[in-house]
């Protein structure tokens, strides 16, 4: 590829061995300054192609960059930065190198202009990560690693699928606007391993089983790249899918919905990740100049607040070594920095005015009413009501007030609160000012999000919300909220919505998580073993037996020669009479 | 008087032997003997070449031919009979055996060899290989205090005789068909006559296939093989497994192309059942041997199949390869036989090959290539024989024939190479085996000679090999003969 | 393009005077002497790929002598698009056998590199072959230092693999003898290209197919006669492994594209969907054998009978996306189950275990070995960026062109490969180190790091720049399937 372009992706991938190999002081700054580069070199980068190459008779191109690719590789090494200074503390250089590779990874996604660059991108994205999970080095973790790495391998090989056959049906691999293709193999295999990567239902479940299983920043890491850079590619190929509006709509509530159920702090907040991709998902599918915008400024935003909301978890983690809700309490006194910087994640996730949240999200929304979708809107507006409800009250509550446990927990180290300073700052920001974000969208932008109207409406729906949450918790008594369970809810016989969702919707995600554990088991390591049966007792026995037979043979044969002369006489005659026999019958 | 230039290497070998027997009182050193006998074959092969005619000719009344076919086999006895003759030193300095009779029987049945292969005549023929077989019974039971040895003989003598009745036969009733002992007055009978189809002429065909089979040791006629093989001495049976098979198969491929040509589809039918039998059979029973000789006994069985592949087509190419494949395998054979006897009594067992490859590298070496080239993979000798008698084999058109064969070669790989194995894959038992004797080393080295530049340079022999000269046969002595009648 | 210096005779002699030399020099400098012959016929091949002509598919630096006049066969020599990497492959392969071979053997030290030269000799000749004669005297050449190699410097159980190996082999190989012996019968040459014109009857086609196709099955191996691998590969010495999968494998699928489909054209009509069968079976199946073995040198045999099932179907797919493909990917399993080879033997050396499940933790005793382990793992999976990926695609969509549930199939086998390999990879370096490694020094040396480096270029080479190896086959395989679509197979469109 050409000098004058430096591919970020492979900036950090590459740079990330230098990790290793740099001890103290010299690595903090390589962790720092590569990311740092990185986005240094995203932002001073020209639009254009950059980076191609002849393969296979094909044009690859590494760097495709325009507005979309651009406003993601921002985000994307903004968010790399941020991350690496939340975790300068570790010293495991294994965690920084699979951090740093799993951000170049993204990069590369953003900046690829065909499949196979996507592709190569894609698998590493899944293997780094894989690598990130690995890393916490506990059975439980490596397990879910490990899933994770064989629901991915699967959704690459559908990708891969993919691509070949259009390949061998267009000649081209120019990754772009699918629509041509649309209900072709090809687009289906696809758009799945992009849905599977977007963590969308029934996809999705290998999202809140692996991310909590990660370190503390391992995961502020997983939060951003994987299904972030899916919707970009959703957004790059698949703009206007009529299916993914709804898809992404039934997402948002469906991950609301479980976060209701959960009591671990990161999976309730992993529960929303896949919620908020629901939006993303729902703005992709309307494919309006409007929701596209939406979809990505969404996006942006939402790494920065979902990041910093895994930083707040992972924080409280850290120091208590906690991960149930129900055991936790009392924090606001110990940890007050962390429970504030969390708190503005959360009302930036809630879309509160002045936050991020709502600057992104209701673009979204506002382009479900503008298309007419009224039940998308509501659906939309509902979901963002319950994640006020689980994000913004319940977990805060639960993690820093509720009953106090004294627990013995002090600020985390500095280089996390610093991150959480920086991302904080951030979500705030962008909330204050959005033509920060808004003048880099992908298309043009004439939306103004501080309407009297709308901001009204929101205080109104956040409001309510808040006043049922804490009528509901004035009737709880303190021990049912010791352990937050589901059957809580049942008791407190809380809407219908939540004996639906553990009935049916429970029974199917069940099945989904452990999906990944049945066609391992199942499918390949029983078929494996029983395989490796055939293959030593028949299969080997088969070709052994021949030999064995043949030996046999001559065993029995040198059993009959006797030695006698008067046989050996015998013998000759009979080969006599019948040399005799053949000559004369022969003729 | 210029016949006799016909029979100048018999002539050779035959007078050595008188003068040792004569001497033999003052000979009493192996090696000095040893020393004058390969002198004696070196004049023999020398006389054969330089004295006799360049055109094929027939002698002493049309029964002896001497023509490319039976100089070669008098390069191959003269050759043989050298190599054993140095193989045998050693045995008869430990066996304390008057070395002058042995070597005097060494020669005259050479002698019979020679004449066997250079015979126009079933009378010659016979008597060419009962004076080979006589003093091959001799020289079997040689050792007379050795009761295995003594039992060998006595076996081999009874057999022997009954095959011999079954030749002469077979002869006799030829000769009351066609009148003729003659080889080219016989086939001119048949042919001319039309006695291809006449019983008594086929009874006597199959009852000579089933005398010849007999000395080149094909199933069902080979049951003596490994008894005599084990109860000989390691030198006399190396000499019966190389010289004496191939006269028989010298005087059968004679017998069968000059003289019954006519009859060729009776002959190669009750050949492809001896040759199939032989290959199976042989490399079956060598698989669980433990005796080196035996196994050497059996692998010569099924190498008598691969060689008669050549001649079942009863073409001359076909012809040739057969005697190529005899001239191969008597240096593969007599290379082997050569390290058994270069590890002295205990090479005999297969025991004393566990990790002769690190206690004698060298010998092991020999002994690796001789059993490759015994297996039959290039670029061995014994490959580039097979491929041509297998090529003649599927030429005229027995596909299923060649892949019997092919098949046999790889159970054969299993027991040859299971002597590798035990060289190379083992580890060593008992002492170290001494220096191979000067004598045997210098015969191992021609063996080896032989078999690398035949496996490397196929081409080199053929030209010697030509098949027996049918058209010389139809001579006007051959006519005079019918005429006589 | 005929040079006056006959430069693949030269590397396919010098090694055998190596070995030569060796043998008479003894065990002291063994090793050095190896290593300076295979280093030298590397140097000398350079010319063979700075001059090869990419625009011609006809046989350069060809050598021709009259050998044997009674069965018209010439000792000829020559390269063309197809053979010209499996020379690579060979010497480089046989330069890093004797890296690797360079501690670990300490036994009869001389035979060994006495064997492993003469194995390269076998190696260079079969492929430089211009006729089907000397091809199979190189074939069968090469049974003798494997089987030594095997059966002398081998494991426990070496003896029974060795002649496994040899009675496998042999058996398969002994028909393609009869059908050689046929064709020279039949059309009265054995040299490749005058075969190749020639036109044979479709009925003499199939069964000459089934002889020789009897003998690359058993050496590539395809299912059902592969039992022989994993005996072998797990019993043999280090290098003996490598030789195997890089070169041994190699010669059946060799064979296939040099006599197979030129020379029996309607023949490969008539049996290509059964092989293709046969090949996506030896995919799935071997990949899940691999899946249960708990032997790090068994589980890469395994692997290796599911890769090179990828190269038959690619083979017998008769597009040109799937022969290059094809081709491609035996280099690519040279390179990368060799190194893989390299690397179990390396960490056996130093644990003397080849049980995964005593394995673990290696990350952190053995950083740098973990690195390449990774690497070359990765590789092996089809990972993008690193060959394996390239050949695995350019197969994979040849299959999809053929069949669309051939590439089903071949889609399921690459999963379960990335699952095995991935898992091995974790089970062996994941998790926490074993303590009973703590003492051992296990990280890998210069020299070993100096064995595997070339390796891992190779793989990241041909994975970035896949012309550097395709740009040399694509005449010669276009040439291939025009002859081999003499009965009307259309090579696809790349």
């Amino acid at each position: 590829m050409n000098v004058e372009w430096v591919h970020p992706g492979l900036l950090l991938i590459i740079g990330a061995w230098l990790v290793p190999l740099l001890k103290g002081r010299a690595r903090r700054v390589a962790m720092i300054s590569l990311p740092a580069a990185a986005l240094v070199d995203c932002i001073l980068m020209e639009p254009g192609t950059h980076g191609a190459v002849r393969f296979l008779g094909q044009e690859l191109v590494f760097g495709r960059v325009d507005r979309l690719s651009l406003l993601f590789s921002y985000v994307f090494s903004i968010l790399a930065l941020l991350g690496l200074i939340y975790s300068l503390h570790v010293d495991d250089d294994a965690q920084h190198v699979a951090a740093l590779t799993y951000a170049g990874a993204a990069l590369g996604v953003t900046f690829a202009g065909d499949f196979l660059t996507l592709f190569l991108f894609w698998e590493l994205m899944a293997l780094s990560a894989a690598l990130i999970v690995w890393l916490r080095r506990e059975r439980a973790a490596v397990a879910a690693g490990f899933r994770y790495l064989l629901v991915h391998v699967f959704g690459g090989l559908c990708l891969l699928g993919g691509i070949v056959l259009y390949w061998s049906h267009t000649g081209s691999l120019t990754f772009g606007d699918m629509s041509r293709q649309a209900g072709s193999a090809a687009f289906v295999l696809i758009l799945i391993a992009f849905l599977l990567n977007a963590a969308v239902p029934p996809l999705g479940a290998w999202l809140p089983d692996a991310y909590p299983e990660a370190t503390a920043t391992g995961a502020v890491f997983l939060t951003a790249f994987t299904t972030k850079s899916a919707v970009y590619a959703l957004i790059r190929g698949f703009a206007g899918t009529e299916i993914l509006v709804w898809w992404g709509a039934g997402m948002a509530v469906y991950g609301v919905v479980y976060a209701v159920l959960e009591n671990d702090a990161r999976r309730l907040l992993a529960y929303h990740i896949i919620s908020q991709v629901g939006y993303m998902v729902c703005g992709v599918g309307i494919g309006t100049s409007l929701a596209l915008n939406g979809a990505a400024a969404h996006a942006f935003a939402h790494i920065l607040y979902k990041a910093l909301l895994f930083m707040g978890a992972g924080a409280v983690l850290q120091v208590t070594g906690l991960r149930k809700l129900s055991d936790m309490g009392g924090l606001h006194k110990t940890m007050p920095l962390t429970f504030a910087l969390y708190m503005v994640g959360a009302f930036a996730i809630s879309a509160v005015p002045l936050f991020s949240g709502f600057v992104s999200k209701s673009m979204v929304v506002s382009a479900a009413g503008e298309s007419h979708r009224a039940a998308i809107f509501l659906l939309l507006t509902l979901a963002s009501a319950g994640t006020f409800l689980h994000t913004g009250l319940k977990l805060p509550y639960y993690m820093f007030f509720g009953k106090d446990r004294g627990l013995p927990a002090r600020e985390p180290p500095a280089n996390m609160l610093v991150a959480m300073g920086l991302t904080a700052a951030a979500c705030v920001l962008i909330g204050v000012f959005p033509a920060l974000l808004y003048r880099y969208l992908p298309n043009g932008v004439d939306y103004a999000p501080y309407t009297a109207r709308h901001v009204m409406a929101t205080f109104g729906l956040l409001g309510f919300t808040a006043f049922g949450f804490f009528l509901l918790l004035a009737q709880l008594d303190p021990e049912s909220i010791v352990s937050l369970d589901t059957d809580w809810f049942y008791r407190r016989g809380a809407s219908a919505l939540l004996n639906w969702s553990r009935g049916g919707l429970a029974r199917v995600e069940g099945f989904v998580a452990q999906i990944s554990d049945v066609v391992m088991q199942r499918l390949v390591l029983d078929a494996a073993a029983r395989l490796r049966e055939l293959d030593a007792r028949v299969i080997d026995a088969g070709a052994v037996g021949v030999g064995r037979v043949t030996q046999a043979t001559s065993r029995g044969m040198s059993a009959a020669v006797s030695g006698h002369a008067q046989h050996y006489g015998l013998l000759m005659t009979a080969g006599v009479l019948a040399a005799i026999a053949i000559a004369i019958f022969g003729w | 008087m210029r016949d006799l230039v016909l029979l100048l290497p018999e002539l050779v070998l035959a007078g050595t032997a008188l003068v040792l027997i004569l001497t033999a009182r003052h000979l009493t050193r192996p090696r000095s003997v040893a020393a004058c006998v390969v002198v004696a074959a070196m004049a023999a092969i020398f006389s054969g070449w330089a004295f006799s005619p360049e055109a094929s000719r027939i002698g002493f009344g049309g029964t002896i031919a001497s023509d490319g076919y039976a100089r070669f086999f008098d390069v191959l006895f003269a050759a043989t009979l050298a190599l054993a003759a140095l193989l045998s030193v050693r045995y008869l300095e430990t066996e304390r055996v008057p070395p002058a009779e042995y070597y005097a029987l060494l020669l005259l049945a050479s002698t019979g060899m020679m004449l066997a292969a250079s015979a126009a005549d079933l009378l010659i023929l016979y008597l060419g290989l009962e004076l080979m077989i006589l003093c091959a019974y001799v020289l079997v039971g040689i050792a007379v205090n050795r009761p295995i040895s003594n039992e060998a003989a006595l076996k081999y003598f009874l057999l022997g005789s009954f095959a011999s009745a079954l030749l002469l036969y077979g002869i006799a009733l030829v000769y009351g068909v066609t009148g003729a002992t003659d080889f080219a007055a016989i086939s001119s009978a048949i042919a001319e006559r039309n006695l291809a189809g006449h019983p008594l002429m086929l009874a006597g065909v199959a009852l000579m296939a089933g005398g010849l089979a007999f000395k080149i040791a094909a199933v069902p006629f080979h049951a003596w093989a490994p008894d005599v093989y084990q109860g000989a001495s390691a030198p006399v049976a190396a000499f019966l497994a190389a010289g004496s098979k191939a006269a028989s198969l010298a005087a059968l491929v004679r017998v069968c192309l000059s003289a019954f040509g006519p009859e060729q589809r009776i002959w190669s039918e009750i050949l492809v059942g001896l040759a199939v039998l032989s290959m199976v059979v042989g490399s079956l029973l060598a698989i669980p041997q433990s005796n080196m000789k035996r196994l050497l006994a059996y692998s010569s069985i099924a190498h008598v199949g691969y060689a008669l592949l050549g001649l079942i087509p009863g073409t001359p190419e076909g012809a040739s390869a057969t005697i190529t494949y005899a001239f191969i395998y008597s240096f593969m054979t007599l290379g082997a036989f050569g390290v058994v006897i270069g590890l002295g009594e205990r090479g005999e067992d297969l025991v004393a090959y566990r990790g002769l490859a690190a206690t004698a590298p060298g010998t092991a070496a020999l002994m690796f290539l001789f059993l490759l080239s015994l297996t039959g993979i290039p670029p061995t000798a014994g490959f580039a024989a097979k491929f041509a008698v297998i090529l003649s084999a599927v030429r005229a058109g027995h596909v299923s024939l060649a892949v019997v064969a092919v098949l046999c070669s790889v159970v054969s790989a299993f027991f040859y190479l299971r002597v590798a194995v035990l060289m190379y894959m083992t580890d060593p038992q008992g002492a170290a085996p001494g220096r191979l004797p000067a004598a045997v080393s210098a015969a191992l080295a021609v063996a080896a000679a032989v078999i690398i530049i035949g496996g490397l340079f196929p081409d080199t022999f053929a030209a010697w090999t030509v098949p027996p000269s049918s058209r010389t046969m139809h001579t006007e002595t051959g006519k005079a003969l019918i005429g006589g009648h | 393009m005929v040079t006056t210096f006959p430069v693949l005779t030269v590397m396919t002699a010098l090694p055998l005077a190596g070995a030569a030399v060796i043998l008479l020099l003894g065990d002291r400098l063994a090793r050095w002497i190896a290593l300076a012959t295979t280093l030298i016929v590397c140097a000398v091949s350079v010319p063979l790929y700075l001059d090869f002509d990419k625009s011609s598919g006809a046989l350069q630096f060809v050598e021709s002598v009259p050998w044997i006049r009674s069965w018209n066969v010439v000792y000829g020599m020559g390269v063309d698009g197809i053979s010209l990497p499996f020379v690579f492959l060979s010497t480089v392969i046989s330069v890093l056998c004797v890296g690797a071979s360079w501690t670990a053997v300490q036994v009869r030290v001389r035979e060994f590199y006495a064997a492993l030269l003469f194995a390269e000799t076998a190696m260079i000749g079969l492929f430089a072959a211009t006729n089907l004669f000397l091809f199979y005297v190189f074939w069968e050449l090469m049974l003798v230092p494997v089987f030594l190699l095997i059966g002398v410097w081998g494991g426990p159980d070496r003896i029974y693999a060795s002649i496994k190996f040899l009675l496998f082999t042999l058996g398969g190989s002994v028909l393609m003898l009869v059908g050689l012996i046929a064709l020279l019968v039949a059309t009265g040459t054995l040299d490749f290209q005058a075969l190749a014109k020639t036109r044979l009857a479709p009925d003499l086609q199939a069964w000459l197919f089934v002889a020789f196709s009897a003998a690359f099955a058993v050496k590539v191996p395809m299912f059902p006669v592969h039992t022989w691998l994993p005996d072998a590969h797990t019993e043999a010495p280090t290098a003996g492994s490598v030789i195997l999968a890089g070169i041994l494998l190699k010669m059946g699928g060799y064979g296939l594209l040099r006599i197979a489909l030129p020379i029996l054209p309607d023949a490969v009509q008539l049996f290509h969907r059964p092989m293709l069968l046969l090949s996506a079976i030896a995919i799935v199946y071997g990949a899940y054998v691999t899946l249960a073995q708990t032997d790090v040198k068994r589980l890469i045999a395994y692997s290796s009978i599911s890769h090179m099932g990828f190269v038959t179907l690619g083979i017998f797919t008769l597009n040109r996306s799937g022969v290059e493909g094809a081709i491609l990917q035996m280099i690519n399993h040279g390179i990368v189950t060799g190194a893989l080879f390299l690397c179990v033997g390396m960490i056996y050396e130093r644990t003397h275990t080849r049980d995964i499940a005593e394995y673990g933790g290696l990350s952190k005793l053995a950083p740098v070995y973990s690195t390449f382990l990774a690497v070359f793992c990765l590789a092996a999976a089809g990972f993008p960026g690193l060959n394996s990926f390239v050949g695995e695609f350019l197969i994979i969509s040849g299959a999809f062109k053929t069949w669309l549930w051939l590439g089903a199939a071949t889609i399921w086998g690459v999963a379960l490969g990335t699952t095995y390999m991935l898992w091995l990879y974790y089970r062996m370096v994941m998790g926490d180190a074993r303590p009973r490694f703590q003492q051992l020094r296990l990280d890998l040396n210069a020299r070993e790091v100096a064995t595997l480096v070339p390796l891992a270029v190779l793989a990241l080479v041909i994975g970035l720049y896949p012309e550097s190896v395709l740009g040399f086959l694509r005449t010669s395989v276009g040439q291939l399937l025009m002859s081999a679509s003499g009965s009307g197979v259309i090579a696809g469109r790349p």
